[in-house]
């Protein structure tokens, strides 16, 4: 993937985060992305799946060899280790965002509240 | 986790979405999992929520197979960095582009879009009213704890020739439930319709009387007051005991908190209140009972093995997967048989899922209705294919202009299908707009209480998420293509013909296989419903053997109390008939235990007197149906040989009986009048003489050829529960009130229920074959005129293609009668081949109808020939207009637009 640069959408990004404590299995994670986030993203099946598709074939993830315990039929997957780059590479990005976005709002005189 | 017992049609719903949405390898890959994620989510959440998750879940996969399918048809394209539908950052703009470059075009082409619009709602809409009901009727869980375990169970007698569901008794039911491992709880149950007293005006309640494991064991419910019924209350003598359902606790008794421990009179006997059942439950059969009472007030049950006096309800045992239990129920049936062969001979035990049961009449006609409104959206989408290819052609111009100034072919085809999808969004909302009102119209169109669970019918989460697939999947059906063609060919040739809006030939010959298909399809709903229309012809035809006209019909059931003995009975009804005759405006009355096309009914076997009783396992009885003097004259019932009944024929005379034409014919070779019949068995025949024969009635339905019957005279046989017949000179609803009144001024207690004229029965006889017959007459013109509407867009889009040369024909000095024949020509070769394709489908769709047609064949030649005929002329019409419009052309004028 010759176009690995600059931002990866939302959804890919609140993948990687949930991978980022432990390995787990598809519906584990649309759970854990909509209890973190208070129920603001909820991933559709087909969006993650499709997701995590680009994903193994990008390299970020992989899947585990270790079945759930729970349910031997389904798939878990783990954060590689070039995922754990692009999780930082994105962090570091947002910060600096971030960090601008704030700069210009504090010029702007109207505080941290406007944003 | 234990998924409810309903996996099975979410996953179908699931399995069919996947399938048509996403990519074969991608779902290879992930459907499995997707599937499992999504239904496991829906389960999860709140019912109040599951509606809008499904709908999201359905939208997403949507979204999953645009970009899984860009991904096969154009290259990896994307990396993993915009996985998602969250993409927004740069997909966003692009996608919010073409929605609102396609919004422009689209309002600027108003009548196309109105017109592609309205075809698409009316196939959506159509498709998702059919499916509301499907889903209801057919789909939906049954409001019990794990439905799927509940069964009904039935004796099969197809070895005898009879039915495979026949009711049981209670010796056998005793064995049945006795066997390890098969049911957890089992009840049965019968109808009744006592009169309530005590509480206002005498009033005819429905009823069930069910055994005690019926309500808490069966159907799992709990009570909301008091308690339901327990083993004692099974006992005969037991006294008895009611359970009250919410709605008549509240609208019976005021909602009475005391209500338990009172004492209600049913039939003039008393029944102490123990309960009142949740609101909303019902009991899945007897589905209008107001009450259910245990059985043991009637004293003993059982009317021996052989009999059919009950009918029985189960919960399936843990784990016992139906097909297991309904195998060692045929097992005990087999080692039933060999213990009691005299009565059980050629007698097995049938069990069936619940909802399998309550609508397995329903199921087939709901499926073909299904089937031919999807035929209905099929044709639709073609013709707005259709239109969206000449569009796409009239447009390759401006296509080609784009490419040229940079435009990729994928970003020309995403224009496209924004295009589609937006005409596609647009014709899906205004198509659930249509299907809730066609749901309405459909619920009351429907014949009373033969779809069952009508009442569940509405657009609900289900039907919403199944609009908007069927939606998804119109727009890829009639845009994908136009938009290939247009991303690919048109790019080309528009430029090559300077922007002149010509098509390739090869654009006109996937039209013209278009219209093919088109006519094949309308021709197979075509004969659909002309067999159906032929059937229901037919069946109106059909010899009632009764006069139905002016006749009104009512039941009245003595109670036990004052009508104890026969004489009584006898005196009553000799008095109620005695009154009513006597009214202006009756012509006659008379009355028997039950009526034609009622329902109902009881039979017994019988001995021919000289003949050696029958063998055992083969059956030979006949209804018994007393009836009293003026009840044939009133039915309009032709007597075929012998006498009537007379006064004489009372108590204490020589026993007599009147037998029907099949009787007569099957066991007295025709010529029964002086002979002897016997009821009473082999030890006690209690001979009686054939004073008559009557005509055959359909008694059964309509279909049903009938059985044989004895007609036995009031005087010497006497049941409680009678149903009159009224014979009036004019029209029978305007007897109602003073049949009332007669009845009051005899006994004020009594109450007369059922009043109906005996032609609404016959009409609901025929109302299911109706409701279907005219469905499919709606979808079938429906059908035809969408079909012509595409011939004649083809034909003349053709014409338009060929304007130039038929103006320089003309101008040469061509015939214009020979140009006219050349254009119809063209649109009649079309539907020739689409006839010749069409009714080879017919002849294989017409098999699904078999069992609903009634004395017409599914490959009927004339309902084949003048279903040929309605299209070719449709489909001459269609070409007419074109061809004249050809052979007008003005050749200056088509010259000089060059």
């Amino acid at each position: 993937m010759g176009q690995d640069t600059g931002t990866v959408s939302e959804a890919v990004f609140h993948i990687l985060l949930s991978l980022m404590d432990e390995p787990r299995h598809g519906y584990a994670i649309l759970l854990e992305v909509e209890e973190r986030t208070g129920g603001a993203v909820v991933l559709g099946s087909g969006t993650l799946y499709s997701a995590l598709k680009r994903m193994r074939a990008a390299g970020w993830v992989e899947e585990t060899p270790d079945p759930d315990p729970e349910d031997p039929r389904r798939r878990v997957y783990r954060l590689a280790p070039a995922g754990r780059d692009v999780v930082r590479a994105e962090s570091l990005r947002l910060e600096a965002l971030l960090r601008q976005a704030r700069a210009k709002a504090a010029l702007a005189g109207g505080g941290e509240e406007a944003l | 986790m234990t998924r409810r017992g309903s996996g099975s049609h979410d996953g179908l719903f699931l399995r069919t979405l996947t399938a048509l949405l996403l990519p074969p390898g991608f779902r290879a890959e992930y459907g499995e999992e997707i599937r499992r994620a999504a239904a496991r989510r829906a389960d999860s959440a709140p019912p109040g929520r599951r509606a809008g998750l499904w709908a999201r879940e359905v939208v997403d996969l949507g979204r999953t197979g645009v970009r899984e399918w860009g991904a096969v048809l154009f290259g990896g394209g994307r990396g993993a960095r915009d996985g998602g539908h969250q993409g927004r950052e740069h997909r966003m703009e692009g996608l919010m582009g073409d929605l609102r470059f396609a919004l422009r075009g689209l309002a600027r082409a108003r009548a196309f879009t109105a017109v592609v619009v309205l075809t698409l709602a009316l196939g959506i809409g159509a498709n998702a009213a059919i499916f509301s009901v499907v889903d209801a009727v057919l789909l939906q869980d049954l409001p019990y704890e794990e439905p799927d375990r509940i069964v009904a169970a039935w004796q099969d007698v197809t070895r005898r020739g009879g039915p495979a569901r026949e009711w049981f008794n209670v010796e056998d039911y005793a064995d049945l439930v006795a066997e390890p491992n098969l049911l957890e709880a089992a009840a049965w149950w019968g109808g009744w319709g006592p009169t309530l007293t005590g509480e206002g005006a005498p009033e005819v309640v429905d009823a069930a009387i069910v055994s005690h494991e019926m309500l808490d064991g069966v159907l799992r419910t709990r009570p909301h007051l008091g308690r339901l019924f327990m083993a004692e209350d099974d006992v005969p003598g037991a006294p008895g005991v009611v359970v009250l359902s919410h709605a008549s606790w509240q609208r019976r008794f005021g909602a009475d908190p005391q209500i338990v421990g009172r004492t209600i009179t049913l039939q003039g006997l008393p029944f102490s209140v123990v309960g009142v059942t949740p609101p909303g439950f019902q009991t899945p059969v007897a589905r209008e009972a107001e009450l259910w009472v245990a059985p043991g007030f009637q004293g003993e049950q059982g009317c021996g093995r052989g009999c059919f006096g009950i009918r029985v309800l189960g919960r399936l045992a843990p784990g016992v997967p139906l097909e297991t239990a309904a195998e060692r129920a045929r097992a005990l049936a087999t080692r039933l048989e060999q213990a009691y062969p005299e009565t059980n001979t050629d007698l097995s035990f049938n069990l069936v899922g619940l909802r399998a049961d309550l609508t397995r009449d329903a199921s087939r006609p709901l499926w073909v209705l299904l089937g031919s409104v999807a035929f209905v959206l099929l044709i639709a989408c073609t013709n707005v294919a259709s239109l969206v290819v000449t569009r796409t052609a009239a447009r390759s111009g401006e296509l080609a202009v784009r490419a040229a100034l940079g435009a990729g072919r994928s970003r020309i085809l995403r224009h496209l299908l924004a295009e589609s999808t937006l005409l596609a969004a647009a014709g899906g909302a205004a198509g659930l707009l249509l299907a809730w009102w066609g749901t309405g119209a459909l619920v009351s169109l429907a014949p009373d209480g033969v779809v069952p669970r009508l009442e569940g019918v509405g657009l609900d989460g289900r039907v919403v998420a199944f609009a908007a697939g069927l939606t998804l999947l119109t727009a890829f059906l009639f845009g994908a293509l136009p938009a290939w063609h247009g991303a690919r060919g048109g790019l080309r040739s528009g430029l090559q013909a300077g922007g002149r809006g010509g098509a390739g030939g090869g654009r006109q010959r996937g039209r013209s296989a278009l219209v093919v298909g088109q006519v094949a399809l309308a021709l197979v709903l075509l004969t659909g419903a002309g067999l159906m229309l032929r059937s229901l012809q037919r069946l109106s035809d059909a010899e009632l053997g009764f006069e139905p006209e002016g006749v009104l019909t009512f039941v009245v059931s003595l109670p036990s109390a004052p009508y104890a003995d026969a004489p009584s009975r006898q005196q009553f009804y000799g008095a109620l008939l005695e009154g009513i005759r006597a009214l202006p405006g009756v012509e006659g009355a008379g009355a028997v235990n039950a009526l034609p096309l009622a329902g109902e009914d009881s039979d017994s076997d019988f001995l021919v007197e000289g003949e050696a009783p029958p063998p055992p396992g083969v059956p030979q009885a006949a209804w018994v149906r007393p009836v009293t003097d003026g009840y044939f004259g009133a039915m309009g019932m032709e007597r075929l040989a012998g006498r009537d009944f007379g006064p004489g024929d009372a108590a204490g005379a020589p026993l007599v009986v009147m037998v029907n034409q099949t009787l007569a014919d099957r066991y007295y070779g025709g010529d029964a009048v002086g002979r002897r019949i016997g009821f009473g068995g082999p030890d006690n025949p209690n001979w009686r003489t054939i004073v008559g024969v009557v005509r055959d009635v359909r008694h059964f339905g309509l279909r049903e050829g009938e059985r044989p019957a004895a007609y036995f005279p009031y005087g010497q046989v006497a049941f409680g529960r009678m149903t009159v017949a009224v014979k009036s000179s004019g029209d029978p609803e305007t007897l109602t009130a003073s049949v009332r009144a007669t009845l009051a001024g005899l006994d004020p207690a009594l109450a007369a229920t059922g009043i109906t004229p005996l032609e609404d029965r016959v009409g609901r006889a025929l109302a299911p074959d109706r409701f279907l017959g005219v469905l499919l007459a709606v979808f079938a013109a429906t059908a035809l005129v969408l079909a012509a509407v595409g011939l004649y867009g083809v034909v003349a889009y053709g014409v338009e293609r060929r304007r130039r040369e038929m103006g320089i024909r003309l101008a040469l000095g061509a015939d214009g009668s020979r140009l006219r024949g050349m254009v119809l020509g063209a649109g009649l070769r079309l539907t020739g081949v689409g006839v010749a394709v069409g009714v080879l489908g017919a002849w294989f769709a017409s098999r699904a109808l078999t069992s609903l047609l009634f004395e017409v064949a599914p490959s009927d030649p004339l309902t084949f020939a003048v279903t040929v005929l309605v299209l070719g002329t449709t489909a001459v019409l269609a070409s007419w207009l074109p061809a004249l419009r050809a052979s007008r052309s003005d050749p200056a004028e088509v010259l000089r637009a060059e």
